[in-house]
């Protein structure tokens, strides 16, 4: 007897999405939103710490991708693309407020934290939490030096003389890091597939 | 050990080579460079193409430590609130596109573009061009017909569903058309939305540009003079201000003395900056403001008599200044 197999389709990529979008599907930008706010939403609480700001900073960024989907140019993947615009928007935030809480070095904690490795909620999928794994495994292999420079520099917004100063040390040391750092993410995240530019 | 680089051209403008901007480019995708590396990265980039896919393959390096934010919970009022505004600003635009997943489009329907079916069907019908065949070729024949026209029966019934056909063709031309020209009208009003925001955008950068400008300038003045100082004093701290240092550069009768470490006074004192002869008494001089959390810059017109000074010291007053000196906090000598 033949039964009719039903396949699940496959989930439109990210870019599928955004030409969508540009048509002013609502059903593809909830989509879209489905997929990457809650990634943005965790990246803009670690900036500005506060959460009235950090919804009102994703909607902000989430309606300029509604406004300007065609701007993504096909160069990196959408991703990317989303979170600059929203870490952008967030340093900007902070820069405004001028009110960037200081810390003193015994208080910055390791680009790993525990935190990053809680067990997904449930609008998180399977994929973005093996990411988290990959790249707790690729951070933990660097310097603590090198974690702190590459989390004051990405999530704080820091300059490299700026957190020369805030760890009094040589800025030509903090550049080495810097570079030494990211060089080395890159290759182990390389090595982990996680630098491709995902379909979805 | 990083390589150490400085191609500054003429006028003191910071120029890079390709192996130079190589070694910055990870900072450069963090936005951690300083204004001046910052725009110099910048303008090699716009000049030489040569290296725009490594700043792309450090940019997807950089999006993904996006990923390691602890993990926080997004209330769901955001998502409501943004898919709601962005109905609204379909309805406010025109007819709405309403969202379909072609993947789980009934293969029946999947053959006629989405806003035909939307338009003229309600949900669940079939598609109307096939219909009014079946119908008319199942109307039920008189029993008695006579068999010479039945022919003319035929040629009826295919006239009949012809134009039955053409007609429905017309209706869906027609709506077509019509959607078209609305979704025309809604692409210009968004285009020109999206210009008049730009424009905005550009005026804004525009005064930013301004600003960085400014400061660069002022920058590299400052620079210039201390390059071409005709004589440098160092300053230390005393032990009632160890981490305070300070460079006093001169050049004729103008001086820049460059603080760091002092922290701002209450309103009730000051700074104040002595000129210190051999074998005299030292000679009060300008009185300095410390601001918070900033390495101070301060232009100073020095006394020609006061010129040829063996020693600097800068110690803490009454406000308004003293006399003489009561709390030394730096102090330099001129050899």
């Amino acid at each position: 007897m033949q039964t009719e197999r039903t396949e699940n389709p496959p989930s439109p990529s990210d870019e599928a999405l955004l030409q969508r979008i540009q048509q002013k599907d609502v059903l593809a930008y909830e989509q879209l939103y489905n997929r990457h706010a809650p990634t943005l939403y965790n990246l803009l609480m670690r900036i500005v710490r506060d959460q009235q700001i950090a919804e009102e900073v994703l909607q902000e960024s989430l309606w300029l991708v509604w406004q300007r989907a065609e701007q993504y140019g096909g160069a990196g993947s959408v991703a990317a693309w989303l979170h600059r615009i929203a870490r952008n928007r967030a340093l900007d935030q902070l820069r405004h407020q001028q009110s960037r809480p200081q810390r003193r070095p015994e208080e910055i904690s390791a680009l790993v934290a525990a935190p990053a490795l809680q067990r997904p909620s449930a609008a998180h999928e399977a994929e973005t939490a093996w990411r988290q794994q990959q790249l707790y495994l690729a951070l933990s292999s660097l310097p603590v030096e090198q974690q702190q420079c590459l989390e004051l520099a990405y999530f704080d917004g820091m300059s490299q003389r700026e957190i020369a100063e805030q760890t009094n040390t040589p800025l030509g040391t903090i550049k080495t890091r810097v570079r030494i750092g990211m060089e080395k993410v890159e290759r182990l995240l390389r090595a982990a597939g996680l630098t491709e530019r995902d379909s979805s | 050990m990083m390589m150490e680089y400085d191609l500054r051209g003429k006028g003191g403008i910071l120029k890079l080579d390709a192996a130079a901007v190589q070694e910055l480019m990870p900072a450069f995708v963090l936005g951690a460079l300083d204004s001046e590396e910052l725009m110099a990265v910048d303008d090699y980039l716009q000049e030489q193409r040569d290296l725009l896919a490594r700043l792309e393959q450090l940019d997807e390096v950089t999006a993904q430590l996006a990923y390691v934010a602890p993990a926080q919970l997004l209330a769901s009022k955001v998502k409501e609130q943004l898919l709601e505004r962005a109905r609204q600003d379909v309805a406010n635009s025109g007819p709405p596109v309403q969202a379909t997943n072609p993947f789980n489009a009934p293969a029946s329907t999947a053959r006629i573009p989405a806003f035909v079916t939307q338009q003229i069907l309600p949900q669940g019908n079939q598609p109307p061009a096939v219909q009014p065949l079946r119908r008319l070729s199942t109307r039920p024949q008189p029993a008695t017909a006579p068999a010479r026209n039945w022919f003319g029966f035929v040629a009826r019934t295919i006239i009949a569903s012809s134009a039955a056909a053409a007609i429905i063709l017309l209706i869906l031309s027609t709506v077509q058309l019509r959607n078209k020209v609305d979704q025309l009208a809604a692409q210009i009003s968004t285009s020109q939305q999206q210009v008049s925001l730009l424009e905005s955008e550009k005026s804004q950068f525009q005064q930013i540009n301004q600003q960085l400008q400014a400061q660069l300038d002022a920058d590299r003045k400052q620079f210039a003079f201390y390059s071409q100082a005709e004589q440098v004093v160092t300053l230390t701290g005393t032990k009632d201000a160890p981490g305070a240092r300070a460079e006093m550069y001169f050049s004729a009768d103008q001086a820049q003395l460059v603080l760091h470490g002092l922290p701002p006074l209450p309103d009730t004192q000051t700074y104040q900056l002595w000129y210190i002869p051999t074998n005299a008494a030292p000679v009060p001089a300008d009185l300095l403001t410390v601001r918070p959390d900033q390495n101070e810059a301060i232009a100073l017109t020095v006394p020609p008599e006061q010129r040829n000074f063996a020693a600097i010291g800068i110690t803490i007053e009454p406000a308004g200044g003293s006399p003489v000196p009561t709390l030394l906090v730096l102090q330099g000598s001129a050899t």
